[in-house]
C-alpha cells in the first residue's frame, strides 16, 4: 500500500518522502546543507544535500565521502537501519 | 637504505630520511601512536536532541560520531538522556563501538537530563569506524512519550594528532 502511495505520488509530481522502513525513502541532509557526497571507494557523485534516496536502488553498506568548500572532509555510511528513520542528517566541522 | 628502529614507543633512524617524514615529540615519541587517555578534555561533540520510539529492542542507531582518523587507548564518552514527557516512557540508551554492543544508561522515567558517563578503554579505532548511541522506550500506563538524548561527547587527552570527526543524526521530524 505504501509503494503504491509513493508510485502515485511520483507519477504527480510530488516527491515527498513516505515514512521510512527497508522498502521507504531516506533524507540525507547536512549542516550546512549544499554539500556533496561521493562514494568514498570510487568517488562516484551520490548527490548534493539534502537529497532522497531508496533503499532499493541506494548503495548501503559503503562508506561516504561528504565534502564542502571550508569544511573538512567527513565519512560516513548509509546502513539498511537508517531506513526506519526518514531523516539523517551529517554535521560538517568548519576548517 | 633508511633504518627506522621503534622500540619502546622511542624512534631512531638514519641522517638519510627527511626530517619531515617523522615528527615526534621531546621524549622522541611518535604522538600519532601514542594511546589516547580518557579524561574531561572534550574532542568530539554532538550536541543535537534526537528522539527514539518505543520499541521491545533497539531498532538502529540515532547519533552517530564517525571517525577520521583511527584512535587507540581510552576515552571517556557522555550524553544525556530523558523521557522526553514525564513519567510517559522509560527511556534506555545503549553506547556501541562498530556495532559490538555496549553499555546501556541507568533507565529513567524523568523528563529531566540524566548525563550518562561510560569510559571505553582498549580501543584500537581506525578511520571510518564509529561509536553510537542507540536508545528505546518503554510505554508506561499507555503514555506517548519518547526517549530523547543529547549532548553525545567524547573526551580524551593527546590529541596532537587531531583525529577529527563527523557526527551524524538519524530522527523522525525534520532535521
Amino acid at each position: 500500500m505504501r509503494k503504491e502511495i509513493l508510485m502515485a505520488l511520483l507519477v504527480l509530481g510530488l516527491a515527498i518522502p513516505v515514512m521510512g522502513d527497508a522498502n521507504g525513502v531516506l533524507r540525507i541532509d547536512s549542516e550546512p546543507q549544499g554539500a556533496d557526497v561521493y562514494l568514498w571507494t570510487v568517488g562516484n557523485y551520490v548527490g548534493t544535500t539534502p537529497f532522497y534516496v531508496t533503499a532499493d536502488t541506494f548503495p548501503i553498506n559503503q562508506y561516504l565521502r561528504i565534502s564542502k568548500d571550508g569544511y573538512w572532509n567527513g565519512t560516513f555510511a548509509i546502513f539498511p537501519m537508517m531506513f526506519k528513520q526518514p531523516y539523517v542528517k551529517a554535521y560538517m566541522v568548519k576548517r | 637504505m633508511p633504518l627506522v628502529v621503534i622500540s619502546g614507543g622511542k624512534v631512531t633512524y638514519s641522517s638519510q630520511i627527511p626530517r619531515d617524514v617523522l615528527r615526534y615529540d621531546a621524549n622522541r615519541d611518535i604522538p600519532q601512536i601514542l594511546p589516547k587517555v580518557a579524561s574531561d578534555t572534550l574532542q568530539h561533540s554532538s550536541d543535537s536532541t534526537v528522539s527514539g520510539i518505543i520499541a521491545t529492542d533497539f531498532p538502529q542507531y540515532y547519533k552517530w560520531i564517525w571517525l577520521n582518523r583511527g584512535l587507540s587507548g581510552s576515552v571517556r564518552v557522555k550524553y544525556d538522556i530523558r523521557s522526553s514527557v514525564l513519567d510517559e516512557c522509560i527511556a534506555v540508551a545503549r553506547l556501541d563501538v562498530n556495532r559490538t554492543v555496549g553499555t546501556l544508561s541507568t533507565p529513567t522515567s524523568s523528563d529531566v537530563w540524566q548525563t550518562e558517563t561510560v569510559d571505553l578503554s582498549s580501543l584500537s579505532l581506525y578511520d571510518k569506524n564509529f561509536i553510537a548511541l542507540t536508545m528505546r522506550g518503554t510505554a508506561i500506563g499507555g503514555g506517548t512519550g519518547l526517549p530523547q538524548v543529547r549532548n553525545f561527547r567524547i573526551y580524551y587527552d593527546n590529541d596532537d594528532i587531531h583525529v577529527g570527526h563527523t557526527t551524524v543524526d538519524a530522527t523522525m521530524g525534520t532535521v
